[in-house]
């Protein structure tokens, strides 16, 4: 089947029983779907669970889909939505075994003279840490805006949130990165880099 | 440092952190999905199918016993509306009158 075929088209044949259309919309979507999923969830089983069952409820909803948003954002959404239900029930289940008065964990100091291998590994870690506690509601906007480098109506689009919504998260949650991350930010880490 | 200059820090930072290459699923993603979707649709196909046996079953059943209670219900009901013109006519002490 030619791959040339637009998202309407698969999603016409999709309805009519088409395995191999489907096969195709997977493929061309499953790039957006992962760094989605992946991003708010870390690599690993989890988010492949979460990037199937995106395409899965998709499946479902093929006779209902509308249009009215791009195949893209629509799929962004479905796995945005699954992502944040999958970190809450993560939540859940780690705050079963941490004692009240360990509750919120603090972000690890980073440490910026370190051996290069060693000095990269720890300043993902941070990075990471850092983003993850910006919470739900900065969280994707900064995944999708700055990560995925989606546009901003197509943020507002899978978020399912108005465009002055995305640039006030945005800006708050940059606020905070660059707060948090400012030992790498003054240092110029990435730029001295060999 | 200006706010731009910072800015642009903390989205190399970014980019350094989720390189593309790492956001992607492991090979065979597809397949796997489409496993899920023809399991998926066959065990809704299969409750479908079960439901529909179910109440193939049950409503006549359900059928066949509000006719029943409705007979019942309308019999019932004549025995009663008598007695109560009677209970009525005692506490009026039409009684008398006859």
């Amino acid at each position: 089947m030619q791959s040339e075929l637009t998202d309407a088209e698969l999603i016409a044949r999709s309805r009519g029983g088409d395995e191999q259309a489907f096969r195709l919309i997977v493929e061309r979507y499953q790039g957006v779907v992962a760094a989605t999923v992946i991003g708010m969830l870390g690599k690993g089983d989890d988010a492949d669970d979460v990037g199937q069952e995106t395409f899965i409820r998709f499946h479902r909803a093929l006779h209902d889909f509308r249009e009215e948003s791009t195949l893209k954002t629509y799929l962004v959404r479905i796995a945005m939505n699954l992502s944040l239900n999958a970190l809450k029930r993560q939540k859940r289940s780690a705050l079963r075994f941490i004692s009240r008065d360990q509750t919120s964990m603090p972000l690890p100091e980073p440490v910026v003279e370190a051996a290069h291998d060693d000095e990269h590994e720890e300043r993902v870690a941070v990075v990471r840490n850092a983003v993850d506690a910006l919470g739900p509601r900065h969280k994707p906007v900064v995944l999708l805006r700055m990560i995925q480098k989606l546009s901003t109506r197509e943020t507002a689009d899978a978020l399912g949130i108005p465009e002055g919504t995305v640039l006030s998260r945005l800006s708050r949650a940059m606020q905070e990165l660059s707060k948090a991350l400012a030992p790498y930010v003054r240092s110029g880490a990435l730029s001295e880099e060999p | 440092m200006t706010d731009r200059e910072t800015e642009s820090r903390v989205r190399e930072l970014l980019s350094d952190t989720y390189p593309p290459d790492e956001m992607r699923f492991d090979d065979g993603f597809a397949d796997r999905v489409l496993a899920r979707t023809r399991t998926d649709a066959a065990s809704r196909g299969d409750l479908t199918a079960a439901l529909t046996r179910h109440c193939r079953r049950v409503i006549p059943v359900l059928l066949a016993a509000s006719l029943a209670l409705a007979a019942w219900n309308l019999t019932s009901s004549r025995g009663n509306n008598e007695q109560t013109t009677e209970n009525y006519s005692l506490l009026q002490g039409a009684e008398a009158f006859q």
